[in-house]
């Protein structure tokens, strides 16, 4: 198996990318949470974002007769943390998509792009860069 | 997830979806949801006190089945929210578009008044 660079100091869980594999990732969330001592809302911010960008890979990003791997690492530093999320789907930035407009009533409600507007409210200093083969999506929850 | 549905004795739907409520969960309910929530003309509580998380999927099941529910005449609300919830529903603006109340009580007193209502 293929993974991305592993940096040292970095815990890292392996997802196979299909629907199953989120009941695996909340559940090293809320162990992350426990060991590093998150606070209540970092650790829901933590799990949100991720569990958003998660879906969207296994949605869009892979096919599902042959769904590949996603990458989590998770960097924790003075109290902070930082989050790395690597994809083998094709190129996608999904920052470059435009936050949804508010919907005035039901009708006019957008149901696209509200995963990518969670992440941009629960977390911040997001950033994209594609290296080699994978998307690397990286960002600190909101504590 | 799992899903209670019971018709109120003054005639509004009361639904209490539990658990996660990711993709895998809503997968669980969506049939059962939207068969309460939006095949008819019905006054209909979200109760969320059992929901421990709500991802985006959640709030596109909450969006359609009110947008069929008023296309009916009928009125949802949202009640009950633990923190994390309402921090996701806060987030993205949802008390735009469908009413939160802070308990089960409050929103069925909403609904059967008319004031839930939003806007």
């Amino acid at each position: 198996m293929h993974l991305p660079p592993e940096v040292s100091g970095t815990e890292r869980c392996v997802l196979r990318g299909e629907y199953p594999a989120l009941t695996a990732l909340a559940r090293w969330c809320a162990d992350l949470a426990r060991a590093h001592q998150l606070t209540p809302r970092r650790a829901h911010a933590l799990d949100l974002c991720l569990t958003e960008l998660v879906t969207n890979v296994i949605d869009y990003a892979y096919p599902a007769a042959d769904p590949a791997h996603i990458v989590v690492d998770a960097q924790p530093a003075e109290g902070d943390l930082v989050v790395t999320l690597w994809d083998a789907g094709p190129a996608f930035n999904p920052l470059e998509h435009a936050a949804p407009t508010p919907a005035a009533d039901l009708s006019e409600v957008r149901i696209g792009g509200l995963g990518i507007d969670l992440v941009r409210k629960f977390a911040s200093r997001i950033s994209y860069a594609r290296v080699g083969h994978w998307n690397r999506l990286r960002f600190t929850p909101n504590g | 997830m799992k899903i209670a549905v019971n018709q109120l004795a003054d005639d509004i739907v009361h639904i209490a979806p539990s658990g996660r409520m990711d993709a895998l969960g809503v997968e669980d309910i969506s049939i059962p949801f939207t068969a309460a929530a939006a095949t008819r003309k019905a006054l209909v509580v979200v109760d969320l006190a059992q929901v421990d998380f709500l991802a985006s999927v959640g709030l596109r099941l909450f969006f359609s089945s009110a947008r069929a529910l008023q296309q009916r005449g009928g009125r949802m609300a949202l009640a009950a929210a633990q923190p994390d919830v309402g921090a996701v529903l806060d987030a993205t603006g949802v008390a735009q578009l469908i009413s939160i109340y802070p308990t089960v009580d409050e929103a069925c007193a909403a609904l059967r008044g008319g004031a839930a209502n939003p806007i």
